[in-house]
């Protein structure tokens, strides 16, 4: 929606972009945010015409949809580690190496892969990024189950050849294009916050129901009170994000503020919601008398991938006080 | 069948196995079981190993267990 009208948008910014995503996510709606807003804003600003033209009106239509090929066995945290190799032959680029945690991977048509062109250079150099069909022969996926029930996946790549085209941007300058991809992830994993809005009104509607004995303790007002405050303070970062990209900025410390209260919120939020239940709230969800169906064990066990997801909390707050608040890097 | 050993454990591996399609993606993409062990690009070469274990001890030492 926020897109060009050349590029299948509607021109609305990202306001609008944000109130939709969040109303989609209120609803339980899929709004596939990191294709859109991730991968194919970055696209917009790196790639070529012909990209352009090729690739973000199929984003837009929903016909492209993007795992994040980035993280690998040892490169995470300390991403520009990465391994996985790309070496040119002739009019094409032949892949070698293996991803972890590109999530997604088994329902998306496509992959936005960082991968090393120039093994000579510093390790921040010498990395391009690519999008690749995840039908190329060569590429296969292994599924990994997660504590919180949710599949992501390994993928490998062996002797996958892609077309010279695919290569985005300048090469070797990779760590850019993903550095501006990652601040934009960061912006969608923080606006996942409607869903803890939801939270909040379906716990209170079932105190207000099932448990009537808590609606006067204290401590349960309270622990809902700051549940609420946190969730909309994680909403009003997630406003501020969506301002700066309206103007054509990229939100690197806003995103990065985001991302840490918006997941750091959703487990204490859920936590608390246990702890007000007592014994009740620790019932595994295929417990005939768990409350909201099992939604806050489902919900704390999910949390703590929020908090790796584009790049580790503890990451982030150092991005806050390197890039945002100018501190020397340690 | 092409059997290997784990280079950290020594536990037969068999790579034919840890390739095999088992399925496919929705887009298409072969998947394989991850019950049968997984592998790692290092150096220009497919290590394979029986779990992520393994594996794990290997991408952080691999010299420990290269010959």
């Amino acid at each position: 929606m926020a897109w060009p009208e050349q590029y299948g948008g509607k021109g609305k910014g990202g306001f609008f972009t944000f109130i939709l995503s969040d109303e989609l996510q209120y609803h339980g709606l899929p709004y596939d945010s990191m294709s859109i807003t991730s991968v194919g804003s970055t696209i917009m600003t790196f790639g070529s015409d012909e990209q352009k033209s090729e690739w973000l009106p199929k984003i837009q239509a929903g016909e492209m949809t993007f795992a994040l090929g980035y993280t690998e066995p040892n490169a995470g945290t300390d991403l520009a580690s990465l391994q996985t190799r790309a070496v040119r032959d002739g009019d094409e680029w032949v892949i070698n190496g293996q991803k972890i945690y590109t999530s997604s991977a088994h329902v998306s048509t496509h992959v936005w892969l960082a991968a090393r062109t120039d093994p000579d250079a510093p390790k921040h150099r010498g990395i391009s990024t690519f999008v690749v069909d995840i039908k190329t022969p060569g590429i296969t996926v292994r599924p990994l189950w997660t504590m919180g029930g949710s599949r992501t996946n390994e993928t490998f790549w062996e002797d996958v050849r892609i077309p010279a085209d695919a290569l985005v941007g300048e090469l070797d300058r990779g760590w850019y294009q993903a550095s501006n991809a990652l601040d934009l992830e960061r912006v969608v994993l923080g606006a996942s916050t409607s869903r803890l809005r939801r939270g909040i009104e379906e716990f209170v509607d079932y105190v207000k129901a099932e448990r009537p004995d808590l609606v006067d303790d204290p401590f349960v007002r309270t622990s809902v009170a700051e549940t609420k405050v946190d969730v909309e303070m994680a909403r009003a970062l997630s406003l501020t994000c969506a301002a700066l990209v309206d103007t054509g900025m990229t939100p690197t410390m806003e995103g990065a503020m985001s991302k840490v209260w918006s997941s750091e919120t959703a487990e204490h939020m859920y936590s608390r919601f246990m702890e007000i239940l007592g014994p009740a709230g620790l019932l595994d969800r295929d417990e005939q008398e768990a409350p909201l169906e099992g939604a806050l064990e489902r919900g704390w066990l999910a949390s703590p991938i929020s908090r790796f997801g584009g790049g580790t909390n503890d990451v982030q707050r150092r991005i806050i006080a390197t890039r945002g608040l100018g501190l020397p890097r340690g | 069948m092409a059997i290997v050993k784990d280079p950290v454990c020594g536990t037969e591996v068999d790579t034919d196995a840890v390739n095999a399609t088992v399925g496919n993606t929705t887009s298409g993409a072969p998947e394989t079981d991850p019950s049968k062990g997984t592998k790692r690009f290092h150096e220009g070469q497919w290590f394979y190993f029986h779990n992520l274990d393994c594996r794990m001890k290997f991408v952080s030492e691999p010299g420990r267990y290269l010959p």
